[in-house]
């Protein structure tokens, strides 16, 4: 399985690159001063409207940094139905190996998203981690059950 | 599965901080292949550019901020460009396997082929693997698709038995017994060198549909065949499960491998 890393504070991630649609730079990206914490604000791709959450606000309270390694992941959310991007760090690296090297972590916390499968190489843990499962309800509701204001 | 490996300390060489400014440490030129030779990952990894320390400068150099003008253009390039992927009628081949009703991208069916022995591999015991078919004169691997999804083929069959006819079959509106056993069939599919065959309980053909027609998998499907189902779609008010022909094929190739 092919995965594509990033790093959430000092914790790595990986999700399967068969839910990321595409890899973007950090772009300008039309606020929405309303919107709850963590919506960064949306981007014109091929005509429609993306939202973009910043996952280092959501998760931990502060902005991304914007460094060349920040990018914003394009990834298909709710089945593969809606794009939603997401802005996050280091996102710079891809793994490749075999999907029974995650093993299952026996640990499962609420509010942070449950700690899923779990590789362990040279630098430590990298947990695998479900587009679905990215986002805090919260959210979730606002982004994709009441339209996004024009 | 790979050795437990310990934590290399020298990976933390690298510092950032929230200027974005990177002190590296390269290493490759004081002790690596580049300086003395006297680092000790060198005999772990042989060459600098196969040590994760490097790896990590080199990904270190990019947690800096962009040079002033590296983003203009790109807003433009991405409304304007032409999405990746325009699919909007699929082709699919819709099949049965015991009481689950699936599909496969049409594009990777080769051909439906009545079923015939199926010669078992003495030595080789691997989960999924049914053994050897002739298929045209050349050997074909049977798997069982049921094992590979966690599905059970069986089910449905003992329908069939009893004549239950709210299974129904193509043509069966006169009350016949649902399905029998000459509905059988070998699907035979492809993608790219790999080919397999597969046992299925009855065979529907093919299908256009919009892609807009697919839907989500509920929860309530089971979570290793939803592994494998890229979305479901509703044709003659069922509920057909259509697979991902990638993951299938990776995992055929772990069953074959």
């Amino acid at each position: 399985m092919l995965f594509l890393l990033f790093q959430l504070g000092d914790d790595r991630y990986a999700i399967d690159v068969e839910q990321v649609a595409e890899v973007l730079p950090l772009l300008d990206l039309k606020a929405f001063p309303l919107a709850p914490r963590g919506v960064a604000g949306a981007f014109d791709y091929h005509g429609s409207p993306v939202p973009v959450i910043d996952l280092s606000e959501v998760m931990l309270g502060r902005p991304a940094r914007r460094w060349l390694s920040t990018r914003l992941i394009l990834v298909q959310y709710a089945g593969g139905r809606r794009l939603l991007g997401v802005i996050a760090e280091r996102a710079t690296e891809t793994l490749r190996c075999e999907r029974a090297e995650f093993v299952d972590s026996g640990v499962a916390s609420d509010g942070a998203p449950s700690l899923g499968p779990v590789r362990a190489d040279a630098r430590g843990l990298v947990q695998w981690i479900e587009v679905d499962s990215l986002l805090p309800e919260a959210v979730r509701q606002v982004l994709f059950q009441e339209a996004l204001p024009a | 599965m790979t050795d437990r490996v310990p934590i290399q300390r020298n990976l933390t060489a690298t510092i950032a901080s929230d200027q974005g400014l990177t002190r590296v440490d390269d290493c490759w030129n004081r002790i690596g292949v580049r300086g003395d030779g006297s680092c000790p990952e060198l005999r772990r990894h042989v060459h600098c550019r196969s040590c994760p320390t490097y790896f990590a400068a080199a990904a270190a150099l990019l947690d800096r901020a962009p040079p002033p003008g590296h983003l203009s253009g790109w807003p433009s390039r991405l409304a304007h460009r032409e999405p990746v992927e325009v699919e909007t009628v699929l082709s699919i081949f819709i099949f049965r396997l015991g009481a689950h009703w699936l599909a496969l991208p049409a594009a990777v069916l080769d051909e439906v082929v009545d079923l015939g022995t199926i010669h078992s591999l003495p030595h080789r015991r691997r989960a999924g693997v049914l053994g050897l078919v002739s298929v045209h004169g050349a050997l074909r691997v049977c798997v069982s698709l049921g094992q590979i999804l966690g599905l059970d083929e069986e089910e449905g069959s003992e329908a069939c038995e009893e004549g239950d006819e709210s299974q129904g079959s193509a043509g069966s509106g006169k009350g016949e017994p649902a399905c029998r056993s000459r509905d059988r069939r070998l699907l035979a599919i492809r993608r790219g060198a790999g080919r397999v065959v597969f046992p299925v309980t009855e065979v529907h053909g093919l299908q256009r549909i919009e892609a807009r027609e697919q839907g989500p998998i509920p929860a309530t499907v089971a979570r290793m065949a939803a592994a494998f189902t890229r979305s479901l779609v509703t044709w003659r008010e069922r509920s057909v499960g259509l697979l991902d022909e990638h993951r299938l094929f990776q995992a055929l190739a772990r069953s074959l491998a």
